[in-house]
């Protein structure tokens, strides 16, 4: 079973309705600890769908709170996080933080737009 | 006693520097007077950098705006002088400013915490786009990355300055340089604590022989350390940084008494000056130049 997670909706619920970017590190502090909250009621799902697709811009102080400390906080690879819907510049910002934690991103699916983080 | 400080005819990044000297000879507490009758143009940088140092001064600070009328219905119009009048004591003839009719990019903006990056953020996407692709020539996805890179100077201010400081970003044509090309240019500044300081108060730094402002703005902006030991901290300086390797532009920041450069081959700057006169907090500029196909 899989969990879908829209990060448009998060950023409204979590911080303000009026927002569209995710820019600053309170910002994605935020973001992240609903996205866990989000993970903990839904535990049984084995495979959790980040999406990224109605998200505006996207800073790297939001990349490295969002994605790569979601990735390193469930290093058991419980669940598996699936990034989607991730514009270039998205995968721009989580290609510099990623790097710096030692990871990358990868396409999960040929042809698809959707990307799980893997370990050097 | 007042101590009257000349602006220069041009207030840009490199003439603020005519300010600064004079004004690094001051006590914090000394009267000042920023002489700007004669000034005809002021970049982001200059207006931004003004307001940096009337919040150094323990005494306020007077300016003479610029007589100019044309200058100072631009100064307005870039929103500078409702920020000066509660800084300055302002003398002279200052107009008011229609700022929804400004024609500039992004007004002269406070930042002071986390809310006013995503303003500034939500402001300048929404007008980037056209200047950004029509004006300067670059591919549409150059509005995120530039508006990313805005967002990471800003938080700059928020995460290390210690108080409030100012960005204003706004698009023009150069009238000598690089063969009358347009350019975008976004300035940050802020006269908080500055790199030296920020990066000192990480615990447990290590100590080298060589420590300076220079020094300082190596590690932050070239290898992205931080005050902070979670490893994806720093980023942001050094992120920015290549972006603007991809446009061609030039990126340098000023903090205490050394200036740091990013110099791209358009540009005669120098990558590091040092022995600067000393100025609190840092000064970021950031130029993107119009796109030439060769």
């Amino acid at each position: 079973m899989k969990n879908h997670i829209d990060v448009s909706n998060v950023l409204r619920c979590a911080v303000s309705e009026s927002y569209s970017n995710l820019v600053t590190r309170p910002t994605g502090v935020a973001v992240r600890v609903y996205i866990e909250a989000q993970i903990l009621a839904a535990s049984d799902c084995a495979v959790t769908v980040i999406d990224f697709s109605r998200v505006g811009m996207m800073d790297f102080s939001c990349a490295d709170e969002i994605v790569a400390k979601l990735v390193m906080q469930h290093e058991n690879g419980i669940p598996t996080f699936v990034f989607s819907g991730l514009s270039e510049s998205h995968i721009e910002a989580i290609d510099v933080v990623l790097e710096r934690h030692g990871m990358s991103l990868v396409s999960h699916e040929a042809d698809s737009n959707s990307y799980i983080a893997v370990t050097h | 006693m007042t101590n009257v400080i000349t602006a220069p005819l041009s207030l840009d990044d490199a003439t603020f520097e005519q300010i600064l000297e004079p004004l690094s000879r001051l006590q914090p507490d000394d009267r000042v007077l920023i002489d700007a009758r004669h000034t005809r143009w002021a970049s982001p940088y200059g207006l931004t950098a003004l307001l940096a140092l009337a919040q150094t001064r323990l005494e306020r600070p007077s300016l003479a705006v610029p007589e100019v009328e044309e200058t100072a219905s631009y100064w307005a119009r870039t929103g500078f002088f409702r920020h000066a009048a509660d800084l300055y004591e302002l003398s002279g003839s200052v107009p008011r400013g229609r700022q929804n009719e400004s024609g500039v990019l992004l007004e002269v903006t406070p930042v002071n915490a986390s809310e006013d990056v995503h303003t500034v953020v939500d402001k300048v996407q929404q007008r980037a786009q056209s200047i950004l692709v029509n004006e300067l020539k670059l591919d549409a996805t150059a509005t995120m990355r530039f508006t990313m890179a805005l967002s990471e100077t800003c938080q700059n201010i928020v995460e290390h300055a210690g108080r409030g400081g100012w960005v204003a970003v706004n698009s023009y044509r150069w009238q000598k340089r690089l063969g009358g090309r347009r350019v975008l240019v976004i300035a940050v500044c802020d006269a908080g604590v500055g790199f030296r300081a920020s990066l000192e108060s990480a615990p447990g730094r290590p100590r080298s022989d060589r420590w300076d402002d220079g020094m300082a703005l190596e590690e932050a902006v070239m290898r992205g350390v931080s005050r902070f030991r979670d490893t994806g901290r720093g980023q942001g300086l050094a992120g920015v940084r290549r972006f603007i390797g991809k446009w061609d532009g030039k990126f340098s920041v000023r903090s205490g008494t050394a200036r740091l450069a990013i110099v791209p081959t358009w540009d005669e700057d120098v990558p590091l000056q040092e022995d600067l006169p000393a100025f609190p907090g840092s000064q970021v500029q950031i130029t993107i130049p119009e796109r030439v196909d060769r």
